[in-house]
């Protein structure tokens, strides 16, 4: 790590005063920086910085994850904090919360098209929604850069709880933003509290008290292009009647606000109910409400036999 | 002789069409293909005989499912077989079973890497490294021979060592063109996938975690792991020619 | 709706017993209230308490099942075969049969048929090709006794054609008044809502 790289302007304040540093201070600076490294990589040493004691306890994590590993964790590669970084901890806690929400979705919607599948677990676990959970869970971002700490002569213990993800300069981090950061701070520590029982099913409540337990309504995610065409072509893969689109009620017609309700018909079935204020919005409606109530089928809580869907329709 | 008078006088005043005419051959826009026709994977198998001709009993000794006490119905094993672009998806596909099974795959290739023990190159590599975290060796992810592992090249392999690609019912974009242009590996790997998805959906984890640790990350020759370090092998010798 | 039980004091205990399993649902007939459905205009005492016996019925709210995924509202031909829920949707669902028997329908439609040749494909193609303004959609449909959709669907005109009636349509786009042009504008943006729940 050069001196020159410390001390960028980009970062530091009062540039002039820091050229004026002594040696001295210099390299009393560096040591400084070399014992937040040495502090951190050391698991047999207890970390006790009271960030980490507190995210410990707030999160009730497992007894075996160390406040070392945590800190691991809100360690970022950009941190340049060298082959001790939560890369591959993210790798792994990545491929861990996307089986455990895909599989929990697809047992909940078995017939969610393909596509608003993959929306939905991202709705669930992408960069944006997954650094709302860290700021919700009390992780900092660490905002000072080492000079300005060293001047305050901060604890060293207090950046070890924070998230560490920029050096000195912000023109280094390129495309790597606080709320990237903080969602693979978020992804490495399910990776982390797999790794203390590496217990699938003990990970799995964990992810499910924290991503889970969010709402989402699937119905949201839908956008059907022709939704006539495809719920007649869903008809007829089923072995059902052709649907037939029939007036139930309408008000005013040839006032300025019409009123029109069209339900959508399977021989003596109704399929779905629409309303609009023409005829065709109606009737687009019927159909679209219909393939909502086909897609977002929800199988009984406790049911014996999983429901193994045929795929979405193709128009 | 009335009955036929009738239907004359129908067909002059209303235009009866005739039969219907359903098409043999190329593609023609617009015309309905007869399903005899359309129905048949690139082998110019029918689909219809997967079931009567006793392949899925194939598909099932290939993947050695009854080894593990897997059992699949045969509509499950039909529809693993069985990708999107075939057929304009009327028949059931196995696009969402591939989706599950894939990201079960991925995790478990995960866990296998993190069981790895840490080898010499790691160790020379990284000075101060501390790559085992609560005994689980975390170096060797997202390197390149953990993606090698489940990669569209080994999965496709694996399958075309046990002869199922020629089961597999898809629809190439250009017959005339390559399997790369066709993308014949990507539908390769979705088969797989979705066979393990199923058993992971019908049969729990356990029972899936079991079959892709001893079948697919196993010690055989045609395994994936295998597989997978005899491509590399291959790739770093044309590379250094 | 739960009737004439202090729910606060109730919630806590065996709903199971409260739940009559005996047979079919049973239901109320007029709006329910609790007060007395009849007029209470020339009662002295003003209005009565309607006198319905203590149970849970089944009393949807009068709306529209559009939007809605749940189980009183899924048709019975979307659920699986081993769905628990088959034998009451039924019951649920009892009045429909009757209204789609009234119904007027929307568009009356023949059954499809596939009478076309490669032959006559083809030759739809020619005759579009040659003449795009004799032989326009509308006319080879009726010649050829199909859709326009059809036509569309297995037929192109030629280039010059299409770019001459784009050209057209611009035009005519861009003498509009700004408002009309916005309310086009917003048309085209509800019009996306039809499609979305």
């Amino acid at each position: 790590m050069s001196v020159l790289k410390l001390l960028n302007p980009v970062r530091v304040r009062g540039f002039a005063s820091c050229a004026r540093l002594y040696q001295s201070e210099l390299s009393s600076l560096k040591e400084y920086k070399n014992t937040i490294s040495t502090l951190l990589k050391n698991p047999a040493h207890e970390l006790t910085s009271p960030n980490l004691v507190a995210l410990h306890s707030r999160l009730r994590l497992p007894q075996g994850l160390s406040y070392s590993l945590l800190s691991r964790c809100l360690t970022c590669r950009s941190s340049g904090e060298v082959n001790y970084d939560n890369v591959s901890l993210n790798i792994f806690g990545k491929s861990l919360l996307t089986l455990a929400v895909t599989s929990e979705l697809m047992k909940k919607y078995p017939r969610l098209p393909g596509v608003v599948l993959n929306a939905a677990v991202d709705a669930y676990i992408n960069d944006h929604v997954l650094s709302n959970v860290g700021r919700s869970w009390g992780i900092e971002p660490e905002t000072q850069s080492v000079v300005d700490r060293y001047a305050k002569k901060e604890n060293v213990t207090i950046t070890l709880g924070k998230l560490r993800y920029f050096q000195n300069s912000v023109d280094e981090l390129h495309n790597f933003t606080e709320n990237n950061a903080m969602a693979v701070a978020v992804r490495s520590i399910f990776a982390a509290v797999y790794s203390v029982d590496k217990d699938f099913n003990q990970t799995h409540k964990f992810i499910a008290d924290h991503i889970l337990s969010r709402k989402l309504d699937v119905k949201d995610l839908f956008a059907f292009e022709q939704p006539t065409r495809e719920l007649a072509a869903l008809c007829r893969r089923q072995g059902l009647e052709r649907p037939v689109s029939k007036l139930l009620a309408e008000n005013g017609r040839l006032s300025k606000s019409p009123l029109f309700i069209v339900g959508v018909f399977s021989g003596e079935e109704k399929l779905g109910e629409g309303y609009g204020s023409s005829l065709k919005e109606a009737k687009a409606r019927a159909a679209t409400d219909a393939l909502l109530k086909w897609y977002c089928y929800e199988p009984v809580h406790g049911q014996q036999n999983v429901v193994i869907d045929q795929g979405e329709v193709l128009v | 002789m009335s009955l036929t008078k009738i239907g004359l006088n129908l067909s002059t005043k209303f235009g009866v069409r005739n039969g219907s005419y359903l098409h043999v051959g190329t593609r023609v826009r617009g015309l309905k293909r007869d399903p005899v026709e359309s129905l048949k994977n690139p082998h110019g198998l029918h689909y219809d005989s997967l079931v009567k001709d006793g392949h899925v009993s194939t598909v099932k000794q290939g993947l050695n499912l009854e080894k593990y006490g897997i059992d699949l119905p045969d509509d499950i094993i039909t529809q693993c077989l069985t990708h999107k672009s075939f057929a304009q998806g009327i028949k059931p596909y196995n696009q969402k079973l591939s989706i599950i099974g894939g990201h079960f795959v991925k995790y478990q290739a995960c866990l296998h890497s993190l069981g790895l023990p840490v080898s010499e190159r790691q160790l020379s590599q990284s000075v101060q490294s501390e790559p085992v975290i609560n005994g689980l060796n975390f170096g060797m992810l997202g390197k390149g021979s953990s993606k090698m592992l489940i990669s569209k090249q080994s999965t496709a392999e694996f399958l075309q060592r046990r002869n199922l690609d020629k089961l597999v019912f898809w629809n190439k974009r250009d017959t005339q063109k390559s399997h790369k242009y066709n993308g014949e590996y990507t539908v390769l790997q979705t088969v797989l996938n979705s066979v393990v998805g199923s058993v992971y959906l019908l049969h729990g984890q356990d029972k899936a975690t079991e079959y892709v640790l001893h079948e697919l990350f196993s010690d055989n020759s045609d395994s994936l792991t295998k597989i997978s370090e005899s491509l590399l092998a291959n790739r770093d010798t044309t590379e250094k020619l | 709706m739960v009737r004439l039980f202090s729910t606060s004091a109730r919630a806590a205990k065996d709903l199971s017993k409260i739940i009559d399993k005996s047979g079919k649902l049973p239901k109320i007939v007029g709006p329910a209230t609790i007060y007395n459905p009849k007029s209470s205009a020339s009662n002295y005492k003003g209005y009565l308490k309607a006198k319905i016996p203590a149970g849970l019925y089944y009393d949807p709210a009068p709306s529209s099942i559009h939007g809605s995924t749940n189980s009183e509202t899924i048709p019975k031909s979307f659920l699986p075969a081993t769905d628990p829920r088959h034998d009451i949707i039924d019951d649920l669902t009892q009045g429909n049969a009757e209204i789609s028997r009234v119904a007027p329908v929307l568009h009356e439609k023949g059954e499809k048929t596939y009478h076309l040749k490669p032959e006559d494909i083809a030759e739809i193609r020619r005759l579009r090709l040659e003449d795009p303004v004799k032989n326009s959609r509308k006319a080879l449909a009726k010649k050829f006794n199909c859709s326009p959709l059809f036509i569309s669907i297995v037929s192109e005109p030629p280039k010059e054609r299409k770019t001459e009636m784009n050209q057209v349509l611009e035009t005519i786009k861009s003498q509009w008044h700004p408002k009309r042009a916005l309310a086009r504008a917003e048309r085209k943006k509800r019009k996306e809502l039809w499609y979305r729940a």
